[in-house]
């Protein structure tokens, strides 16, 4: 029976399909993988215009920065597929 | 036939060759024997062995040396394959590092600039603090937009 078994093993080995070459998907860089802040909010209670213009402030540089990295992701997936595409 | 494709897979390409070509010179030998030996006296009672075992040993080795051929081709086309897959992942990673080193530099310019308009702000505070106070509906205002809720 166990001689059957290892027969049967041996056999059916023989049906794997061997892929020989294999490209591994690309791993994003660290910078881009990290998620965009939400924007922040203000103090309700707060009737400072210095306070308001320095929450808008910091809400704009949060937007430049998410915008960095959607530029960057937009690169980045244009350099990988050409280089993918090269591969043929 | 595909287990068979398989394990001559397994084979290095030089022990292959020469299996192949040593079975079609050992086929082609046998077979040439097994044709004139009978001609010749002692060895003539070998002669239809020889053939015996020679002519299907030489149209075995005709059909691997066709396989054989075909067997190197696809090896050289998965090496060529494995050379283009390792300089792409080459070019992948030099890549991978430009940009990731162009989003922290603009990312730390975007924070730079931040430091010098949160000092600015400071600077001039008590100034417009002093000219100008907001309505809380003004916040209430700008937060549902900051948060993009309804």
């Amino acid at each position: 029976m166990k001689k059957l078994l290892l027969c049967g093993v041996f056999v059916l080995s023989g049906c794997t399909t061997t892929v020989p070459v294999t490209m591994n998907f690309p791993q994003a860089p660290e910078s881009l993988r990290a998620q965009c802040n939400a924007l922040k909010q203000m103090d309700p209670t707060t009737t400072k215009l210095s306070s308001l213009v320095g929450t808008v402030a910091e809400n704009y540089g949060m937007y430049q920065e998410c915008q960095i990295k959607v530029d960057a992701w937009n690169q980045w997936y244009e350099t990988q597929k050409k280089i993918h595409e090269g591969v043929k | 036939m595909d287990q068979l494709s398989w394990m001559i897979s397994l084979i290095p390409d030089a022990v292959l060759t020469l299996l192949v070509h040593a079975g079609l010179v050992a086929g082609v030998v046998l077979t040439v024997l097994g044709t004139f030996a009978d001609k010749f006296p002692f060895v003539g009672t070998y002669a239809k062995l020889a053939k015996l075992i020679g002519i299907p040993l030489l149209i075995i080795s005709i059909f691997f040396e066709g396989g054989l051929a075909n067997e190197m081709r696809w090896r050289e086309q998965v090496e060529s394959l494995k050379e283009k897959v390792k300089q792409a992942e080459e070019q992948s990673a030099v890549a991978n590092t430009q940009i990731d080193t162009s989003v922290k530099q603009k990312i730390k310019t975007v924070k730079e600039v931040q430091v010098v308009v949160q000092e600015r702000i400071k600077e001039v505070e008590k100034r417009i603090d002093s000219e100008c106070k907001v309505d809380p509906e003004v916040i209430s205002i700008l937060n549902q937009a900051a948060g993009g809720k309804k």
